[in-house]
């Protein structure tokens, strides 16, 4: 749940940054946006969100795995949005802890697994 | 009206969005204080034990039957609710006989004695909750009709909302501070399109658990006016699992802790939300049991017994329930709007939505009025009207919070023994908004508006911040307490309103230092 949640969160900064206006204050400082860096934020926000409603979906079902994809996307989207009034130039860092933290999180649940195996297997 | 496709919508979203505004404030701030009801009334009932889900639930069984078999051995209906999940104590209801009223009552009990635990009548967070959809001091189904109406004016206004806003997309994720009413315009959108998923089902679904309240005429023009047509249609529409047919013969009922091994065999031990007897004593007797367990949105497992012979009447596993796909509709979407298989993070998730719900309809009360004051000074023109809106936003915007503070208190202050005191709470409530609404307009030659927002700011502010010191100076339990115990519920509760007093705060200190 707490690495749905997660890409949800980076979704949300994704997405945002591939908007011109947020992409200019948080990313570049300046007037001219690449046109290739906006897709691919797109792109891996769409990506992102698409993940987090597998994982979703994997935890909860269909109906209540789209609940929480909803609820956390309008909070995520939130906090977002007030970083992006208040905090602009935090966000930079905050997409970095959060991917180091969603691969911690993940190799963590992968070496379970990996261990829940060797442990059956042996 | 006139003018183009936008500009007729535009007219439409403002005035369906600000008729009722008030009220749709109420409904949504009480609603969204209802998700966590059962919290709340943990709290206003501090004579409560702590919570224990260690106890096995057979001992809980055999002590509440004890209980029940001397508090209410005429009752037909018995059941009891086992300290599991959101529910905080062992408590037993039972039905009067018809001939006594007929009433359900209930009582707390205490696990180390199995007795009832005397607490205080309050209406708690039930009565709160309750508000949003039959609002208070009018007939049920008044309540239910105005609540109805202005579930209307909201979907309407959230549909021409989304239709008249230009740049859904593009601002998706902009708030300008700072720059009046751009900044009014940015957080009504905020508030408005971030949850918007949450806004259009929680509004479409509060019409349709309405709906044979809103329009009768469907249901009348089918089955005509008698009331025992009606309960045909409600018996089938809300078709219950199989039951044994009614029958009053007398006849001797098992014991529910007959059912135990049973259940346990099916479910595991210390499984059950809870347990009913219905129909005791007679030959019609069953035992129903829920799980406390949902499963996905919906209910959890259900199983139905025979009171008489113990033979299993059904298993929710084995056989759904019959529905037909309009009424599985209606049971996803009244489901979704209640959110009752929500767990704590998933709850706290629906509160923030419902809070941002009550903001989107603030700011759009504080927008209308901000546009209506900039076209007054450029026309040179004072408008009283405009005036009188002003005044009642700071009554109704902050007065409502500021008089839920005030029930919280009236729960700490009113004596236990005070006669009818779970309505003078609800008094107390509705008192303290009314002079937060009038309190402003008799102070308005007095005070510039801007003070009039410091002062309700500062004083809700102040009776949120200080109700966890009330807390700990009128019960035995306090946050320190709470936390060593691990009551997190009654610790939740004091650091929520530590949490609301500081945003009151902060609020106020902004419109100081502008």
């Amino acid at each position: 749940m707490y690495i749905a949640s997660l890409l949800v969160f980076m979704s949300c900064i994704l997405l945002s940054l591939s908007i011109k206006r947020h992409y200019v204050s948080t990313i570049t400082q300046s007037k001219i946006s690449s046109k290739y860096s906006t897709m691919l934020f797109r792109l891996f926000g769409f990506l992102c969100l698409t993940f987090s409603f597998i994982l979703f979906f994997d935890l909860y079902g269909l109906a209540l795995g789209l609940v929480y994809l909803a609820a956390t996307f309008t909070v995520a989207s939130l906090i977002q949005t007030l970083l992006l009034s208040y905090l602009a130039n935090w966000i930079n860092k905050i997409v970095l802890v959060l991917a180091l933290t969603i691969i911690a999180l993940t190799l963590h649940k992968k070496l379970d697994h990996v261990q829940m195996l060797v442990a059956h297997l042996g | 009206m006139n003018g183009t496709f936008r500009q007729s919508m535009n007219w439409l979203h403002t005035w369906s969005g600000l008729l009722l505004s008030s009220l749709l404030y109420f409904i949504f701030i009480t609603g969204t204080v209802g998700y966590f009801d059962k919290e709340i009334t943990h709290w206003m009932q501090p004579e409560r034990p702590a919570i224990d889900e260690k106890i096995d639930q057979r001992n809980i069984l055999e002590m509440a039957e004890q209980h029940l078999n001397i508090t209410a051995p005429d009752a037909q209906s018995w059941w009891i609710e086992f300290p599991i999940g959101r529910s905080y104590s062992a408590v037993t209801w039972w039905q009067e006989s018809d001939e006594q009223g007929g009433k359900w009552k209930s009582n707390t009990l205490n696990l180390q004695t199995g007795e009832a635990v005397i607490t205080r009548e309050t209406g708690g967070g039930k009565t709160l909750y309750a508000m949003h959809y039959l609002l208070h001091y009018i007939p049920k189904t008044l309540g239910y009709w105005i609540t109805s109406l202005c579930a209307m004016f909201m979907f309407i206004a959230l549909i021409t909302g989304i239709i008249v806003h230009k740049k859904i997309f593009k601002e998706f994720f902009t708030f300008r501070p700072n720059k009046k009413k751009r900044s009014w315009l940015d957080i009504h959108n905020v508030f408005s399109v971030l949850p918007i998923p949450f806004h259009l089902m929680i509004t479409y679904s509060g019409l349709v658990f309405l709906m044979f309240s809103s329009m009768p005429g469907v249901i009348v023009g089918s089955y005509g006016t008698d009331k025992e047509k009606y309960s045909g249609f409600i018996e089938s529409v809300f078709q219950k699992p199989a039951h044994p047919e009614h029958n009053h013969e007398p006849a001797n009922t098992l014991s529910m802790l007959d059912f135990m091994p049973d259940i346990e065999s099916r479910w595991g031990e210390n499984t059950l939300h809870e347990i009913g007897l219905e129909g005791r004593g007679t030959a019609g007797a069953h035992v129903q049991v829920k799980h406390h367990e949902y499963s996905g949105i919906s209910d959890g497992e259900e199983l139905v017994y025979h009171g008489i012979t113990g033979e299993l009447l059904f298993d929710s596993m084995k056989e759904s329930h019959p529905q037909s796909a309009s009424k599985k509709l209606y049971t996803v979407l009244t489901d979704l709007h209640e959110g009752n298989f929500a767990g704590i993070v998933l709850r706290w998730l629906y509160f923030i939505s419902g809070l941002m719900g009550a903001g989107m309809i603030a700011t759009g009360m504080m927008l209308w009025a901000t546009k209506r004051r900039e076209k007054s000074q450029r026309k040179g023109k004072e408008s009283i009207g405009l005036q009188w809106v002003e005044y009642s936003n700071m009554g109704i915007i902050v007065g409502l919070p500021l008089a839920i503070a005030v029930y919280f208190w009236a729960n700490r202050i009113i004596p236990i023994d005070f006669s009818n005191r779970e309505n003078w709470e609800i008094n107390s409530l509705f008192i303290t908004w009314g002079i937060m609404l009038i309190g402003p307009l008799v102070l308005a030659k007095k005070y510039s508006p801007l003070s009039l927002w410091i002062k309700q700011l500062v004083l809700a502010s102040a009776l949120y911040l200080l109700l966890p010191v009330l807390n700990a100076i009128t019960s035995d339990k306090n946050l320190v307490s709470a936390i060593l115990q691990g009551d997190w519920v009654m610790a939740g509760f004091d650091i929520t309103m530590i949490l609301l007093g500081l945003s009151f705060g902060y609020a106020a200190r902004r419109i100081i230092k502008k």
